[in-house]
C-alpha cells in the first residue's frame, strides 16, 4: 500500500514541538541539594546531560512561547 | 514525512534531541530522546551535496517548488539525500548523510510523486489497512499520556518532578556500557556484539567479530551472530536468538545486568537499559553504533520501532 494512500494526519511543526516539550519533562531531573558540601554524587552517563540546571536559559522563553 | 527532530543546544558540544512523529500513523508521538554530541546536520547536508555534485551525473531530487533538499529515512534510523542520474532519471539513489555512500533504491510504486523512492525499510511499511486503526488509536492513547507543561517558567521544576514521579521503573546495566561506533556502514552487528562483550570483560576487534559472524556487505544474519558468541568468548558465553521479542524480556535481561542485541529490519543496536512510565509507556535505552565511527545513545519508545529479534549473551551452561 503506497504511503501517500494512507492519508496520514500530519502534525504541524508547532504541535510536534509542544509534544516534544511535554515528553522531555519525564527525562529531565532536578537534583536535590546535597546534605553536606562535597556529598554530591556523580551522575551516571545516562542522566548526566538531562539535568534541568544544565539547560540554557533561553530554552525556557522558547517553551513559554509554546504555551501562549 | 516521518518525524521532526527538536533540538536544545546545551553547550558548544552537546544537545538534547527529541524526535517527534510527524503523523498520527506512527503509534507513538515521541520516537526517541537523545542527549549527547551535537550533530551539525546542515554541515552534513552540505558535504553530501558536494559529493553528489562531484559524481557529475547525479543530482539531488527536489520536491516541486522547494529550493532545499529533503532528508529521507531510507532504513530507520539511517538518513540520506535522495538523488537521481541526470542521464537516466529512473536510476535513483540515496546518499547516506554520514557515510557518504550511495545506496541504490528500487523503482517506485505506480503514479508515485517524483520525490518518492522505494526505501530499504520505512516505519510506514508497517501501516496497512488492517493495522491503520490500531496505530491511530495507540497514537491518541500515547498522546494523552504525555506529561503536562506548567503555566509559568517558575512551575518547571515542579512539573519535572511530577513527570519523574510517574516513572515506575528505570534501570541500566552496571556499569553503563561504553559506546562504540561501527567501523563500516555494514558493521552494525559486529559493533553491537563488541559493545556487549566489552561489558563482560572480553575484548575483540570488530574485524575479529565480523570474521566470526561471516559478516557481508549486506549485513550479518541473526543466526550467524548467535553462533559466533561461544567461539569469541572461549565458550564462556552463549548466544541465544529470540524471535518473539517483548519488553518484559528486555527488562529481565537488564535486571540481570546482561546487555543484549536488538535487531530490526535493517539494523542492530545494543540495549543497556529501560524505563517504564505510568500508563505503560515503555522505553529502551539503546547504544546505536551509527553513525559510523561515532555511534549515539538514546531512549527509544518501545512502540516506535519493530524489534524483530534479540540476541541474549549469557554465561555458558557448560562451564
Amino acid at each position: 500500500m503506497p504511503t501517500y494512500d494512507l492519508q496520514p494526519v500530519f502534525l504541524s511543526e508547532e504541535e510536534a514541538k509542544l509534544i516534544a516539550s511535554k515528553q522531555l519533562l519525564s527525562f529531565l531531573f532536578v537534583r536535590s541539594k546535597a546534605k553536606r558540601p562535597g556529598q554530591e554524587r556523580e551522575l551516571a552517563p545516562s542522566k548526566a546531560l538531562f539535568s534541568f540546571k544544565a539547560l540554557p536559559r533561553d530554552v525556557f522563553s522558547a517553551a513559554m512561547v509554546q504555551l501562549e | 514525512m516521518l518525524f521532526r527532530d527538536h533540538t536544545l543546544k546545551l553547550d558548544s558540544d552537546n544537545e538534547i534531541q527529541v524526535r517527534a512523529a510527524a503523523s498520527d500513523l506512527l503509534r507513538t508521538p515521541v520516537w526517541s530522546v537523545r542527549a549527547g554530541k551535537a550533530w551539525d546536520i546542515d554541515g552534513l547536508i552540505a558535504k553530501a551535496l558536494t559529493v553528489i555534485k562531484e559524481t557529475t551525473d547525479l543530482e539531488p531530487i527536489l520536491v516541486e517548488g522547494e529550493k532545499t533538499v529533503r532528508l529521507i529515512c531510507y532504513g530507520y534510523p539511517r538518513l540520506g539525500i535522495p538523488c537521481r542520474s541526470q542521464t537516466q532519471p529512473s536510476l535513483k539513489f540515496v546518499m547516506d548523510l554520514w557515510d557518504l555512500v550511495l545506496i541504490p533504491v528500487g523503482p517506485t510504486e505506480q503514479n508515485a510523486p517524483p520525490e518518492s523512492v522505494k526505501t530499504i525499510w520505512s516505519p510506514y511499511d508497517w501501516v496497512a489497512r488492517p493495522t491503520i486503526g490500531h496505530f491511530r488509536s495507540r497514537f491518541q492513547i500515547n498522546l494523552a499520556l504525555l506529561p503536562e507543561l506548567p503555566e509559568t517558567i517558575e512551575g518547571l521544576p515542579r512539573a519535572i518532578r511530577t513527570a519523574r514521579a510517574a516513572i515506575i521503573e528505570e534501570q541500566t546495566t552496571n556499569p553503563e556500557l561504553t559506546l562504540i561506533g561501527q567501523q563500516t556502514n555494514f558493521f552494525c552487528a559486529p559493533a553491537t556484539a563488541k559493545l556487549i562483550l566489552e561489558h563482560h570483560g572480553i575484548s575483540k576487534t570488530q574485524d575479529q567479530i565480523a570474521a566470526a559472524m561471516h559478516t557481508l556487505p549486506t549485513g550479518t544474519r541473526p543466526e550467524d551472530q548467535v553462533r559466533a558468541i561461544p567461539g569469541l568468548t572461549r565458550w564462556s558465553f552463549d548466544g541465544r536468538l529470540d524471535n518473539t521479542t517483548s519488553f518484559s524480556e528486555a527488562k529481565d535481561e537488564i535486571r540481570a545486568n546482561r546487555p543484549f542485541k536488538t535487531g530490526t529490519a535493517t539494523h542492530a543496536r545494543a540495549c543497556g537499559g529501560f524505563k517504564v512510565e505510568q500508563g505503560g509507556k515503555e522505553w529502551l535505552y539503546l547504544y546505536d553504533p551509527l553513525p559510523s565511527n561515532q555511534g549515539c545513545i538514546y531512549f527509544e519508545n518501545w512502540e516506535a520501532d519493530h524489534y524483530l529479534d534479540y540476541m541474549y549473551v549469557r554465561p555458558s551452561l557448560y562451564l
